[in-house]
């Protein structure tokens, strides 16, 4: 399983964060998106890298 | 998902907003359950009222109180009086933003239980990287 990464960057600039996930695959992440969001205000742009649509992978235990 | 969020940050963590504005230098800092009137330069009592304060003493000999009101949706506007803003201008309060910002993302972190990984500095910008191993 890939590791699961968060990277807060926040710009001197104007104070404000920009939220990196990583290694999440289909919408398993949505909730640790929002929990960021809500926390630091409000979430002004978001953009979606290419594994989002990807399902996340099952693995299915077999009792013999 | 993997994805990038943009996140415009608004006051809304009394602890955080503490926090931030000792890291800003100001080591006493009065917090009120109620809101209380700000204090003015000739000591007068003035008009507006804040539940976080910094008293004009630990500001400068003619400075008024700075305020943090409290509003109804819990989030918290800035007071400061024109005066003070030439000391406490955008740049002191994008730097208090930025402070104020960390704190509440390290919070988070702890709270959600996702485990510190790193700090770094990187073009000015503060990175924080967390590692997430419940989910």
């Amino acid at each position: 399983m890939a590791n699961k990464t968060i990277l807060v960057e926040i710009d001197p600039e104007t104070g404000d964060a920009t939220v990196d996930l990583d290694g999440y695959q289909g919408h398993g992440c949505a909730a640790v998106q929002e929990v960021f969001g809500r926390a630091l205000g409000t979430t002004t742009h978001s953009t979606k890298k290419p594994e989002y649509n990807k399902v996340p992978s099952k693995t299915t235990c077999i009792n013999r | 998902m993997s994805a990038y969020n943009s996140v415009t940050t608004i006051y809304k963590d009394q602890e955080c907003l503490v926090e931030a504005l000792k890291e800003m230098g100001y080591t006493e800092i009065e917090v009120h359950e109620l809101p209380q009137n700000l204090v003015g330069y000739h000591a007068d009592l003035r008009q507006q009222r804040a539940h976080i304060i910094i008293r004009r003493k630990n500001i400068g000999n003619a400075s008024n109180d700075i305020g943090y009101l409290r509003n109804a949706d819990g989030t918290f506007t800035e007071i400061i009086s024109d005066f003070d803003k030439r000391k406490h201008d955008s740049k002191w309060s994008t730097n208090l933003k930025a402070k104020y910002t960390e704190a509440v993302t390290m919070k988070t972190a702890r709270v959600k239980g996702f485990h510190f990984l790193s700090k770094h500095v990187v073009n000015g910008k503060v990175q924080l990287k967390f590692s997430d191993r419940k989910s």
